[in-house]
């Protein structure tokens, strides 16, 4: 029996425990490798890789993203840089 | 007055307390927009709820004789909605929706004006309960709200939404939220929204307040920034950037599902996370619970539902003890995958093999092929064995035994010592004998009298299709329950097992027939036959926690009782610390399931859609698990009551590699850094076993 440390069921990440990007990944490569039964069409190897960048590095992306989203003058300026 | 915007909750939090202990000292009221500042959406689209409310309407629908899809419906929604805000234009800035209106008219324009004006209180309900499973109260938040209620602060909620105040007063309240705020302002009620700046405007005409004593808190930069600063109040805008990323994950699961069946369960799984005060730590059990079986059984439950709609199945029969765990999970489901929808009534039913073993024999007898099964499990060897198995009291054969050479203890399997071919030919002989069968048949009289006592008090005879619920494998239950209500009218027993192993061939007729919901030997499917890697968990999952059926008595009186095992002896007392050990598991499963169906209500309304993620979920946590999920998940105590205590004597060819859910030690550790290997060989077995053939 394994030692009952406590986590939370959804990770810092948002992945669901126990069921991780990088196992899907390593569930591709076998599907992709050997007969493994009906998952209609599999994941994607592009919708794993966007997906695993989200989950693990999705943190300064989304706040880069978010602040310069609010950045109204600097992007009204830009605008009027690039003459849009 | 003053805008500022942040990125983080707490810093927002900790700007606001600077701002009410100085400047703001005074501050007359504090207000907060409600969705997503107050409460946070589990989904990244908010028109994700009125899908399963079209669900529902559609099917209201169809029960007056009108036929129309829930997309129709959604559509005839979005019109009416569209028409309603361009009609509010006319005379306000904003163009507002005012629910009640709007879905009155909805059910006008589709049951009619009398059936939509009595089904509306239903379908707002419904709404409501929907919206209340989405969203969440946000953590930091609830505990800053509840610092400004001991200071005193008052507190309002502002809200540009199509519902009005009292409709939103039943949302705070679902959250834990209404006694925070002394009052609660829709814009559904008076069109005049943030939006435009002229909801602030009314509130500080109506109201006297004065706006530079005012601060408010929302989440959009133009209805809670800019508008709230021209109109002359102190605005907190809050971006919080780890909320859009986790929407833009929940978004993503969502549109991949769109194009790829397999990212739909994902998705759901997405949605129905635990998310902020939800997402305390939990033991690994629970997380399993949580994550893994909560899914597949669901998902059993939601095929279940579906088979019993489409086949007419008037009773479903929840059969014990794995039927504890289905039934609730029914109870949650159910009412919001098939909203308006004509559900079968739901029994949890006392029966096991051991039971139902001893009343099958009473009007046909002890035939060959039940007799055959006794010898399935390598524990069982001899006559005691049947006798055992069949409620008999072996001394009463004795004569019979003799008359065909035969002991008690004579051994009749093949895979025990002093086997005789010639044994199990006498024996079959005895099973042909009139004398033998007419003991078996009086010894079996009154607990198949008790049988049909408890299924009348039940309703079992009142219905002509039934459903009986298992978990499985061979189908014995169902094959006995069969033999022992052969002899009368009786409803059509349409089985339905999590997995149907038929180890033994069914002896389906008009009558009853048997079919593996998640896994079936007779369909071929690769990936759910991962389920072969370990049965037994799922037993142990959805076990009941109380002690299995002895079998069924008559009372002096004439009336039946149920007789359960006593606990009290060592395998009694290794299932109740079992029992203990899952419990936080089972806890598992049942939150999840409280999520389950509103997650899945979003996504799909087709239960073979999340097949393709089940697969899933069975290949790579079965037959790919990691060492640590094996050790968590994997039961100490596992009651066979059909097990003899006989040591087989297999002459096997000594295995390098088993399968690590049965072994431990050094065994386990090979079985699993080879799961690959091991996976080879579950695919050359499951391939060269097909199609099925009658084992016996």
């Amino acid at each position: 029996m394994m030692s009952d440390q406590k986590q939370p069921t959804l990770s810092r990440n948002y992945e669901i425990s126990g069921n991780t990007i990088p196992r899907q990944f390593r569930h591709w490569t076998r599907m992709k490798t050997g007969v493994m039964g009906n998952y209609d069409t599999g994941p994607g190897l592009k919708n794993l890789i966007i997906l695993w960048v989200l989950h693990k590095v999705g943190k300064p992306i989304f706040f880069v993203r978010t602040w310069l989203n609010n950045q109204y003058e600097l992007k009204q300026r830009l605008k009027r840089v690039l003459g849009r | 007055m003053s805008l500022k915007t942040f990125y983080r909750v707490s810093s927002l939090i900790k700007h606001g307390n600077r701002l009410l202990s100085g400047p703001l000292s005074d501050a007359e009221l504090v207000s907060f927009d409600m969705f997503d500042t107050l409460l946070v959406r589990r989904t990244h689209d908010p028109d994700l709820v009125k899908v399963p409310v079209a669900r529902l309407i559609s099917n209201l629908a169809k029960q007056q004789g009108i036929d129309i899809e829930w997309k129709q419906v959604q559509e005839k929604r979005d019109e009416l909605e569209q028409a309603l805000r361009e009609q509010t234009g006319q005379t306000f800035e904003d163009k507002e929706a005012h629910y009640p209106t709007l879905m009155s008219q909805t059910l006008t324009a589709i049951l009619g004006e009398d059936e939509g004006k009595a089904r509306l209180q239903e379908v707002t309900d419904f709404e409501m309960q929907m919206e209340n499973t989405m969203l969440v109260p946000g953590k930091e938040i609830v505990e800053w709200l509840e610092q400004l209620a001991r200071r005193g602060t008052r507190m309002w909620v502002i809200s540009d939404m199509y519902l009005p105040a009292d409709h939103l007063e039943v949302l705070l309240s679902h959250a834990g939220l209404s006694g925070y705020f002394e009052k609660v302002i829709s814009s559904a009620d008076s069109f005049l929204a943030k939006a435009s700046g002229k909801g602030y405007a009314g509130i500080l005409k109506d109201q006297d307040i004065n706006g530079e004593k005012w601060l408010h808190i929302g989440d959009n930069p133009i209805s809670d920034g800019f508008r709230a600063d021209e109109a002359g109040l102190h605005a907190l805008v809050l971006q919080d950037y780890e909320e859009h990323r986790r929407k833009a994950i929940a978004a993503r699961y969502y549109y991949y599902g769109l194009g790829r069946g397999f990212w739909k369960g994902r998705a759901a799984q997405q949605l129905m996370a635990p998310i902020e005060a939800e997402n305390v730590p939990r033991s690994a059990m629970y997380r399993e619970g949580y994550n893994f079986f909560g899914p597949l059984l669901c998902s059993f439950v939601q095929k279940v539902a579906e088979r019993s709609i489409q086949q007419g199945i008037t009773k479903v029969f929840f059969l014990s003890r794995e039927g504890w765990m289905f039934k609730q999970l029914w109870e949650k489901i159910t009412p919001v995958l098939y909203p308006g929808a004509k559900l079968p009534e739901i029994e949890y039913l006392y029966v096991s093999r051991l039971a139902l073993a001893s009343a099958t024999c009473a009007h046909q007898g002890l035939t060959p092929e039940n007799a055959r099964i006794v010898f399935l499990p390598p524990g069982n060897k001899s006559f005691e064995d049947v006798a055992r198995i069949f409620g008999l009291d072996k001394n009463r054969f004795e004569s019979h035994l003799e008359r065909h050479k035969l002991t008690t203890t004579t051994t009749l399997s093949p895979l025990h010592t002093g086997f005789d071919p010639e044994h199990l030919w006498r024996f079959r002989e005895m099973l042909k004998d009139d004398l033998f069968q007419q003991e078996i048949k009086s010894q079996s009289r009154e607990s198949n009298d008790a049988l049909q006592k408890y299924l009348e008090d039940v309703g079992f005879f009142d219905h002509k299709e039934v459903a009986l619920v298992d978990i499985g494998w061979l189908g014995t239950i169902q094959r006995f329950f069969n033999d022992a209500i052969a002899h009368r009218d009786r409803p059509t027993c349409h089985g339905l097992l999590f997995g149907a192993t038929r180890g033994i061939t069914f002896p389906a007729n008009r009558h009853s027939y048997l079919e593996g919901v998640m896994y079936d030997r007779e369909k071929f499917n690769l990936a759910s036959s991962a389920i072969l890697y370990a049965r037994d968990l799922f037993e142990e999952a959805c076990r009941a926690p109380y002690p299995t059926l002895n079998g069924y008595r008559l009372n002096l009186d004439g009336s039946y009782k149920l007789e359960f095992r006593q606990m009290t002896d060592h395998i009694g007392k290794s299932e109740q610390e079992q029992d203990r050990y899952y419990a936080d598991l089972q806890q598992g499963v049942l939150d999840a399931a409280d999520r389950f169906g509103p997650a899945v209500a979003l996504i799909t309304n087709h239960c073979e859609d999340l097949t393709p993620w089940t697969n899933y979920l069975l290949m790579s946590k079965l037959a790919f698990p990691k060492r640590k999920e094996i050790r968590t998940i994997r039961y100490m105590h596992h009651l066979d009551d059909f097990q003899g205590s006989n040591t087989p004597n297999l002459l096997r060819r000594p295995k390098l590699l088993h399968n690590p859910w049965e072994v431990r030690g050094w065994r386990f550790w090979l079985g699993t850094l080879f799961a690959g290997r091991l996976f080879k060989k579950h695919l050359r077995v499951t391939i060269n076993s097909w199609p099925p053939q009658e084992r016996l």
